[in-house]
């Protein structure tokens, strides 16, 4: 069975900074983690990162893990969207970190609110 | 004709390769589906005991198998995820912040381990499944 997850990266401009834009699409496991992992570790440069997990079916704690380490990285730099009743949404309140999570309801959302916070 | 009851077990046995976390969750995922269980998260918990068997259970010796057994007693479905690797030890280096069995005692109603030199079985039930038909019925 091949793994199924789908990673993109685009670069916007958020204000006079450079924003990367990272979509999600399918499951992260521990078989799919790492291509996350890598797609994340190409944005250090960026002033902000918007984590977009809206079309995630399914995440396990691999994917917590990029997640947090993610957190910790870029810290008010990230923001994170995942939709509500999801597997996301599902393990960050069984993990106990929901409260943890810059979450926003778009990617524009998150880039405005990232943006006015400065550098 | 009647339509063909949904599988009451299931049985699968796979390798020690992170594919088969996928391959064991999408499983369990139909099988408890077509039983009415709760899908998501016995998708999480049977991802994540499989995911530890995966990293954990064979470190230091050659890779062995991981088995997974489902079965469906009255409104629980119980899955077993066992291997024949080293038994749990302590691993700072685990790729899932180790927080894979407190994730699953929160989502099963119930989970035993069985760790010893000769392998881990980790047992989980669930509620919610539709009853199972009683005889005579």
């Amino acid at each position: 069975m091949n793994p199924s997850l789908e990673v993109t990266t685009e670069l916007r401009k958020a204000g006079d900074r450079e924003a990367a834009i990272v979509s999600v699409r399918g499951e992260i496991d521990l078989a799919t983690a790492d291509r996350l992992t890598r797609a994340l570790a190409g944005c250090d440069q960026a002033g902000l990162v918007v984590l977009d997990l809206s079309e995630v079916g399914f995440i396990d704690s691999s994917g917590l893990r990029v997640v947090m380490i993610a957190l910790r990285d870029f810290e008010s730099r990230l923001g994170v969207l995942f939709a509500p009743d999801s597997s996301v949404e599902r393990l960050f309140e069984v993990a106990q970190v929901r409260d943890r999570i810059p979450a926003f309801p778009t990617q524009e959302a998150a880039l405005a609110a990232l943006a006015d916070r400065g550098p | 004709m009647s339509a063909a009851a949904p599988a009451s077990e299931l049985a699968l046995d796979l390798p020690v390769h992170p594919s088969s976390v996928t391959s064991a969750r999408h499983a369990v995922e139909d099988w408890a589906g077509a039983l009415g269980g709760p899908t998501g998260d016995m998708a999480l918990a049977v991802s994540e005991a499989v995911g530890n068997a995966v990293v954990h259970a064979f470190k230091g010796r050659p890779a062995g198998t991981i088995r997974v057994r489902g079965r469906h007693e009255g409104d629980r479905l119980i899955v077993e995820v066992s291997d024949d690797g080293i038994g749990m030890t302590p691993n700072l280096d685990s790729p899932g912040l180790g927080m894979g069995i407190s994730l699953i005692s929160k989502v099963a109603h119930d989970v035993r381990v069985d760790s010893s030199a000769g392998g881990t079985t980790i047992s989980m039930t669930f509620e919610g499944a539709q009853t199972t038909a009683t005889e005579g019925q």
